[in-house]
């Protein structure tokens, strides 16, 4: 069947942006073309208009000014740091509205409303049901948290002992600055495995060791100006939940980003994990995230 | 050992019980140093490059540069809120432009509905034009066009119905394929190619106009 010209004529735009067009209707057009000057018209007007645009395309672009990009670079970051704390205090109308939104950024507008309508009644009627059953329906927030709670997470025992440290309860069974001489203290202290050492601007003052379960585990501490450091490296293979644990989430994030990084609750103290060779290390410390991070280098894992 | 001393008699293993944990509160993670640095960083690297076309385009739907950068700022931030849901190795641009496109509609669109104006009577004077031409089309584009100023073309540009308007934008200036204006604009691709057509044909009209208001002598082509 024989398309209208009408129809030919749309097709010209398709013609003059090279997209697909149906070989027998490209046929048919091209036969047309040849024999009817106002559809030759036509393409000239879509190529012409195109080309027009396309070779002014750079002026006809206007930069984005650089308050503005200043400004989403800032938001972005400013959004990642409020995120936990928003998680902690969102209501169910704020968690509605806010999982209705990727939904809403890609409908089209006349599918908004009756969309979001027939969401929420579904929604309502399944909170209704379910308070009946339970009083409190917000979710708990320290399930969201990455809690170091077990006595043998590696963890909470680098923070009990920077805080000992820090408080004089616990002191350095080696002082020295030489790494060979504390790895030889570890060995003969019962350390079985290698201890591998961060490459960390920081000065070494000394070192300590600990038991869990019968195994013999290497603490060290580093210092920059007034600032403490203070490490525990373990063999991954013995973080088994037997010997000692790790917060799975906290893992997660190590396969994930190669390191978990956090800041202490009301103290201003970061922790960071990482693999160290066949090793997990973890350090706690009183120097700011990024001061910490600055004075690891990265890419010796 | 001259540079070490043993404090002996203390042994952390003795000292050291893990036991009074209740003392030290549990820490939380806050760093953006973890998997929220890294969506940040691919966020950056994917998104941030497309910001001078989403305020361009931003700027030809708003035409003011307040709301314009509301915009556009706007929709980065639900980008990187959503960045999660962004399908990785999909086209970040077309993604972007669809946000920003259902953010204008939602919330900045002053005028809902807009009427699709054709002035088909200057499209006919032009195609008048044409037809009476006996050189190639492309000396004709030169002498029709060549001497338009950026803005007249600007200003034609931003003449165009908001819908025809859109769709050479993203074709022309853009460049992007029907597929992509497809998605963004939520409509088939015929009604792409059709309003592409549309808008091409007034664009056309719109520069004639200017072309003329310049002083272009049309006579040659009478």
């Amino acid at each position: 069947m024989k398309k209208s010209s009408k129809d030919l004529e749309e097709l010209l735009a398709a013609m003059a942006d090279g997209e697909y067009i149906d070989p027998k209707v490209k046929q048919e057009l091209e036969s047309r073309l040849e024999s009817d000057p106002e559809l030759s018209v036509a393409l000239y007007i879509q190529t012409a208009m195109k080309n027009i645009l396309h070779h002014r395309s750079e002026a006809l672009h206007t930069e984005a000014p650089a308050e503005l990009r200043l400004s989403i670079v800032n938001g972005i970051r400013a959004q990642q740091l409020q995120a936990p704390k928003q998680i902690k205090s969102v209501s169910f109308i704020e968690s509605f509205w806010n999982a209705l939104d990727p939904i809403v950024s890609v409908l089209s507008p006349k599918f908004v409303i009756p969309t979001v309508l027939a969401i929420f009644m579904a929604g309502y009627m399944y909170m209704s049901e379910q308070v009946q059953t339970e009083s409190v329906v917000s979710p708990n927030p320290s399930m969201l948290k990455v809690v170091h709670a077990e006595s043998n997470n590696i963890c909470s025992q680098t923070y009990t002992s920077f805080r000992a440290y820090k408080n004089g309860d616990l002191k350095p069974q080696i002082i020295t600055t030489n790494q060979e001489k504390l790895s030889s203290f570890f060995a003969e202290n019962g350390v079985k495995y290698t201890v591998h050492y961060p490459k960390i601007d920081a000065e070494l003052i000394g070192g300590i060791v600990s038991q869990e379960k019968g195994t013999t585990f290497a603490h060290f501490i580093y210092k920059v100006g007034d600032h403490i450091i203070y490490a525990y490296e373990v063999p991954e293979g013995l973080v088994d939940n037997q010997t000692l644990s790790v917060n799975p989430r906290a893992m997660e994030i190590v396969n994930k980003a190669d390191w978990y990084w956090e800041k202490e609750n009301g103290a201003s103290n970061t922790m960071v994990l990482w693999r160290l060779g066949p090793n997990l290390c973890v350090m706690v410390s009183d120097l700011r995230t990024e001061q910490l991070s600055a004075l690891l280098h990265v890419k010796e894992t | 050992m001259n540079d070490s001393t043993i404090i002996s008699g203390e042994r952390f293993v003795e000292a050291k019980k893990f036991d009074n944990l209740d003392l030290y509160p549990s820490a939380t993670t806050e760093s953006p140093m973890n998997t929220i640095a890294a969506k940040q960083s691919d966020f950056e690297r994917e998104a941030l490059p497309h910001m001078n076309a989403l305020y361009s385009f931003a700027l030809r739907l708003c035409r003011n540069r307040e709301d314009a950068n509301d915009l556009v700022q706007e929709t980065f931030m639900k980008g990187f809120r959503f960045f999660d849901k962004f399908e990785r190795g999909t086209n970040c641009k077309a993604w972007l432009f669809r946000i920003l496109k259902n953010t204008y509609i939602n919330q900045y669109r002053k005028d809902k509905r807009e009427p699709d104006i054709v002035e088909y009577d200057v499209i006919e004077e032009f195609y008048d034009l044409i037809r009476s031409d006996s050189s190639d089309s492309t000396d004709l584009q030169k002498k029709i066009f060549d001497n338009l100023l950026d803005d007249e073309v600007s200003t034609a540009l931003e003449s165009l119905p908001e819908t025809f308007r859109t769709a050479i934008i993203l074709c022309d200036l853009e460049g992007m394929t029907y597929e992509e204006i497809a998605e963004i604009i939520e409509c088939p691709i015929g009604t792409v190619r059709s309003r592409l057509h549309r808008a091409r044909k007034m664009l056309a009209s719109q520069l004639l106009a200017y072309a003329k208001q310049r002083g272009y002598d049309t006579k040659d082509f009478e």
